[in-house]
């Protein structure tokens, strides 16, 4: 250790410059970082109409797949909105929205450009009802226009899906409420014919034929109603959606134009860290290599490099087996020798 | 020379034959090295092993290395008076004393080093001491680079003083520094620890 120290001490200048240059530098980028970065943020509040906790499961974030697992609406909300962002398609609608609209179109790399983007954007869940979207970029009226475009898009893609899902059952309880009809009118024309062909006295066994197909007749209207009545509901569902939408999502704190720079405080620290750590490795490496590579007595050249010094004598290394975990056997094995009792093993085998 | 019952010291059996054949007679010799970690508190007692069975004449061994008392730990003697009381003149140099386990081999423990440094001065007269005692001193002393005022006044009071360096390892830069430390006047010899070099050859080559 104290040879690395030796070192150390006489390459104090260099490792000095290399850990002033580094720290400068990386000083200066975590500056330029923070002054230039500004942010952009909007919370909403979300709740449902229900206020019961949203019951899912999910295999990606239990360990037992059985297991359920309770989102909040908070978090629901943040996950979509995540995982919308890591798609392009949503991404390219938020650009489209904002005026990086020019600059994406004439990218020479649009997947580039895009996750770029992508990387600038956090959502996270402030708690049971509230999540915060920020966008961070060097032009301040940029980060207000791409938070407002994502809350937008976001608002639109979720309606847009609930009204085609609201759509695909009202088409589908048509079709049963068509041929539901088509049964009615058949079961009423086969009562029909019976009372025409049939016009009395009936016997009980007219009678009970006469009865089965009322009963017939009567459920097929009934079932028609009932269908009429889906088909009615889910033609306005639509309509109720879009009523209902604006009190369940909430934006709390609307996307403003910074005026400040924001934001730039974990990137520009990043950037501090990495620098430093960089100069501080460095400077080991320089103090390893610089102990590494001293001339050593290793030849019988080396020994005219002593100067006046005059070698007196030579110890052999000597390889002898380690018992289990024993260091300075040679050491230890003297002082027994000397001293009587075994002692404790001071250092390796060269000792103090 | 090599006893059989420890094959160990017969390593170090060649540097006290070395010491013994010296033109100007060695009777008290010191032993540090540049940093810790080169193997001189190992030499030191080997050394003074083999200097004890060379011609059977006693051999005190000095643990003056008070950074790292590792001999009177070997002894059994961390906390017990020693060298540094001698020097304070709170103990008898027969009371610091101990005899070892190994036939003609006596250890001074390091002592306690108390607040302030024990006066290096009387260097001289312990030496003497010594001299009337016990055949040959062999004192271990701690790296001249990380403690040179405890070094130093050794190298003057003693008659020679042996540096030790790991083969590999030791830069040279560093030896040519403990070199020049310990001064033009008590120029140390030097001893290659864990050495991979052919020993005959490099003594035929640089021997002193």
């Amino acid at each position: 250790m104290e040879r690395y120290l030796y070192t150390a001490r006489r390459y104090l200048w260099v490792i000095t410059v290399i850990l002033a240059i580094l720290a400068i530098s990386g000083s200066l980028s975590a500056f330029t970082e923070y002054v230039t970065t500004y942010e952009s943020s909007a919370t909403i509040w979300i709740a449902r109409n229900s206020q019961s906790v949203l019951q899912t499961i999910d295999s990606a974030t239990t360990d037992q797949p059985t297991l359920p697992n309770f989102q909040t609406p908070a978090n629901e909300y943040a996950e979509v909105l995540s995982q919308f962002v890591q798609t392009q398609a949503f991404l390219r609608e938020v650009i489209d929205r904002s005026s990086l609209k020019e600059g994406f179109a004439g990218a020479a790399d649009q997947v580039a450009y895009l996750e770029d983007i992508r990387k600038r954007f956090r959502v996270q869940a402030l708690g049971m009802n509230l999540v915060k979207v920020s966008f961070r970029a060097s032009s301040p009226q940029l980060t207000f226009e791409m938070v407002s475009a994502t809350l937008a898009v976001r608002d639109e893609r979720t309606l847009k899906d609930q009204l085609g899902a609201t759509s695909s059952s009202s088409l589908f309880y048509q079709r049963e409420f068509d041929g539901a009809q088509i049964e009615a009118i058949r079961a009423q024309k086969q009562l029909d014919d019976f009372n025409s062909a049939h016009p009395g006295p009936w016997n009980a066994a007219d009678d009970y034929k006469q009865r089965q197909l009322r009963l017939a007749s009567d459920l097929a209207q009934i079932r028609t109603q009932d269908l009429k009545t889906r088909v009615d509901r889910a033609s306005i569902a639509s309509a109720l959606l879009q009523l209902s939408q604006g009190p369940n999502v909430e934006v709390i704190d609307h996307p403003e134009v910074p005026k400040l720079p924001s934001g730039g405080l974990r990137p520009a620290a990043f950037l501090l860290g990495v620098a430093l750590s960089g100069g501080v490795a460095l400077a080991g490496l320089v103090v390893v290599l610089g102990t590494l590579l001293q001339a050593s007595i290793a030849s019988e050249a080396d020994l005219g490099r002593l100067g006046a010094a005059t070698l007196f004598a030579t110890i052999p290394h000597v390889a002898r087996r380690r018992s289990k975990g024993a260091r300075g056997e040679i050491r230890a094995a003297l002082a027994a020798a000397a001293f009587g009792r075994t002692s404790q093993p001071q250092t390796a085998e060269a000792g103090t | 020379m090599i006893e059989a019952s420890s094959p160990i010291s017969a390593i170090f059996d060649g540097v006290a034959a070395r010491v013994n054949a010296s033109s100007v007679p060695v009777r008290s010799l010191a032993v540090t090295s540049t940093l810790h970690g080169e193997g001189s508190t190992t030499v030191a007692l080997g050394l003074a092993m083999s200097l004890a069975g060379y011609d059977s004449k006693a051999v005190l061994l000095v643990d003056a290395n008070w950074l790292r008392p590792s001999l009177s730990a070997d002894g059994h003697r961390i906390h017990a008076p020693g060298l540094a009381e001698y020097l304070r003149g709170e103990l008898a140099l027969d009371d610091a004393v101990v005899p070892a386990a190994r036939k003609d081999l006596w250890l001074l423990p390091a002592g306690r080093f108390g607040d302030e440094l024990p006066p290096l001065g009387r260097l001289a007269k312990l030496i003497d001491d010594i001299g009337s005692r016990f055949g040959k001193t062999v004192v271990d002393l701690p790296p001249v680079l990380v403690a040179p005022a405890l070094v130093v006044p050794w190298a003057s009071a003693v008659d020679q003083t042996y540096l030790v360096m790991r083969h590999g390892t030791t830069p040279v830069g560093l030896i040519r520094k403990a070199v020049a430390e310990l001064g033009p006047h008590h120029a140390p010899q030097l001893i290659l620890n864990r050495s991979r070099l052919e020993g005959a050859a490099l003594s035929v080559a640089y021997g002193a």
